[in-house]
């Protein structure tokens, strides 16, 4: 049985459409890709999903547990990265940790979280001291704060460096290997190759394809497409920008 | 529930007290406003208005230039040089207490003309037996009588004056030579119609009104307008954290700020300003329970008020269009009687007024709950109705 089982949802704000029947499903373990320009709907499924939005019509599952009626045993077993994440400015990142695994009545190391992300040495910094790179890191340590089965990260790499992006990259592989079932949005296509198992391009609302991104590309090629100008596909200008500037964090 | 709503009230409180600019003006704001009104009341140098009964005792012996309407007249001539008295005539004791009761003077003064009894002493020659006493004589002397008005803000200054004056006069007498009538004097506390503390006392309780409302009010729509454009309570409604618990440790937050603010503002104008509230420890968990209930009152409306709009540069403008006719009318800087009547019907029952009263009454004249309980109930309507407007209208986005 799938982990997410989506039944064409849609959302409705007055006149916009921004979700118009979209249905997917997600099996356990794996990093789903939700694509799509700017304004397609990707954050308003994922957040229906997340029970943050209502859903207007049709229903999704998670794990068996029916979104629109379960809200608090949901947020039991998934965690999530919003797109715009702001915390506490005053707390350090330590003391908001600790603060969020109150909320879940459990205990935790801090320093295991943080370890996660490379963030160990900035436990008790504050919030607000940080850089934009190691904000996106800390969302994801605090996302997982109660073990959750199905993980949520939108745009979680929107506005970083290459450095802080393959970072991140690597972190997402990591939990992946650990098991965990990850529905990532995105419109970097290069990240949606390297991290997702299976993607579904949207645009107004409406997921227009779905599959492997091998099989996207194969299907596009077999409808005769030649790239314009085609460049050496064992490097691109990315790769030679991580050569030339190193793969350290710059944060 | 209770957990949660207690780490996120330890985290809050952690956090208010990181925030060192809000915490500034929190303590500045008010401390600027008692002790700059404080020193200024204190540096106006205060005018004694004295009033001397004139033509209404009779001399009882006609030795010249001593009759009782010469003392009269002298007195008044010497109060007229000196520039911190504004002198007046009255014709009668009873004419001069009601000047008191109308808070018009601060110290009333009557000259009366007495005889006192002295002994004779005999006159003996050394050497012969001599009786102890022969008998008695009446002296006519001067009494002066001092009347002064109890609730007057010049009643320390009008007692400074009772006896610098005194000391006056006796110096006169050892100096001159030709001063041989002595005189007594008598010394009475009025109490005025309407009982009148100094502006001083009047202004703290109302300061601290203020800065409790200020203080709330602001932190509140901050705190919540500030979490919704971040996504801050976005995130929180993923978390089993739910609504009343946030708003139960927003409140928690905010009540607890609200003792430590005024307990340190009470102290600051115990030892600037000498000025106590009254009344000793049931005196201050009176105080305890009306700051309490008037935190609940402004966290409430502050809530409102963060429901009207989502966006800071709207937000603020509103809370200061509610705010500001309740920082100038309800009572804090001057007492609402002062307004025309119409007006007072409405300020009557504006939520700062209940509260600027409910701490007057017990910081100032140690008041218990019973006493004050029309304040305490308009508070309370006041937290059913913002409360009942917070259920309806709330939304975490």
């Amino acid at each position: 049985m799938s982990v997410i089982e989506v039944k064409d949802i849609k959302k409705n704000y007055k006149d916009l459409v921004a979700v118009a029947g979209v249905s997917f499903s997600v099996e356990k373990g794996e990093v789903f890709g939700l694509l799509g320009p700017n304004g397609a709907g990707k954050t308003t499924t994922v957040e229906m999903l997340e029970g943050i939005t209502k859903i207007d019509e049709g229903e999704a599952f998670i794990e068996g547990i029916k979104v629109s009626q379960n809200n608090h045993e949901l947020q039991n077993i998934i965690g999530v990265s919003l797109q715009s994440n702001n915390f506490f400015d005053d707390l350090s990142l330590s003391e908001i940790l600790n603060l969020f695994a109150s909320f879940f009545n459990i205990k935790i190391n801090p320093l295991d979280f943080l370890a996660e992300v490379t963030l160990t040495e900035k436990s008790k910094t504050k919030f607000k001291d940080m850089s934009g790179g190691q904000k996106q890191r800390f969302t994801i340590a605090l996302a997982l704060i109660n073990d959750p089965k199905v993980l949520f990260l939108d745009e979680p790499t929107t506005g970083l460096d290459p450095q802080s992006r393959r970072h991140l990259w690597d972190i997402v592989s990591g939990l992946k290997k650990k098991g965990k079932t990850i529905i990532l949005t995105t419109h970097f296509m290069d990240e949606a190759e390297y991290l997702a198992d299976r993607v579904a391009v949207m645009d107004s609302g409406k997921i227009l394809k779905m599959g492997t991104p091998k099989e996207l590309i194969q299907e596009l090629i077999s409808k005769g497409f030649v790239k314009k100008v085609v460049a050496d596909e064992r490097a691109n200008l990315e790769d030679v920008f991580i050569d030339l500037t190193g793969k350290n964090l710059r944060d | 529930m209770i957990k949660r709503v207690y780490n996120f009230t330890i985290a809050s409180l952690k956090m208010t007290f990181r925030n060192r600019f809000a915490l500034f003006m929190s303590f500045m704001f008010p401390v600027a406003i008692i002790l700059a009104f404080g020193f200024f009341n204190n540096s106006n140098a205060p005018k004694l208005n004295i009033a001397v009964i004139t033509g209404n005792s009779k001399s009882i012996s006609n030795v010249k230039n001593t009759s009782v309407s010469v003392v009269e007249n002298n007195i008044i001539k010497e109060l007229k040089k000196s520039g911190n008295v504004k002198v007046s005539k009255v014709s009668s004791l009873s004419d001069g207490e009601s000047q008191i009761k109308n808070n018009n003077i601060d110290l009333l003064m009557y000259v009366t003309q007495v005889s006192s009894i002295q002994p004779i002493l005999p006159k003996c020659r050394v050497g012969y037996a001599c009786p102890q006493f022969i008998g008695v004589s009446k002296i006519p002397h001067y009494k002066i009588s001092f009347y002064a008005n109890k609730f007057s803000s010049n009643i320390a200054y009008a007692e400074l004056f009772i006896s610098s004056f005194k000391y006056n006069v006796l110096k006169s007498t050892l100096t001159s030579t030709n001063v041989s009538i002595p005189f007594s004097y008598s010394q009475t506390l009025l109490t005025s119609g309407k009982e009148e503390n100094s502006y001083i006392d009047f202004l703290i309780p109302g300061v601290l009104a203020l800065s409790l409302m200020q203080g709330i009010i602001f932190a509140v729509i901050n705190i919540i307008v500030n979490y919704k454009e971040l996504g801050v309570l976005r995130r929180l409604s993923v978390t089993p954290l739910t609504k009343s618990d946030f708003i139960a440790s927003l409140t928690l937050t905010r009540l607890i700020f609200g003792l430590i603010q005024i307990a340190i503002l009470i102290v600051i104008a115990a030892v600037f300003l000498n000025v106590l509230p009254v009344g000793g420890t049931i005196g201050f968990v009176n105080l305890s329970v009306v700051i309490i209930l008037g935190s609940l009152m402004f966290v409430t409306l502050g809530l409102i008020i963060s429901t009207i709009s989502n966006k800071t540069a709207t937000v603020f403008p509103i809370a200061n269009l509610i705010t500001l006719p309740m920082l100038f009318l309800s009572g804090v800087f001057f007492s609402v009687s002062d307004l025309p009547s119409w007006l007072q019907n409405i300020v009557n029952l504006f939520p700062l007024t209940f509260l600027a009263n409910a701490l007057r009454g017990i910081y100032d004249h140690g008041y218990s709950l019973l006493t004050i309980h029309n304040d305490i109930i308009g508070m309370a309507v006041w937290v059913v109705i913002f409360f009942i407007l917070n259920v309806i209208f709330f939304k975490w986005e």
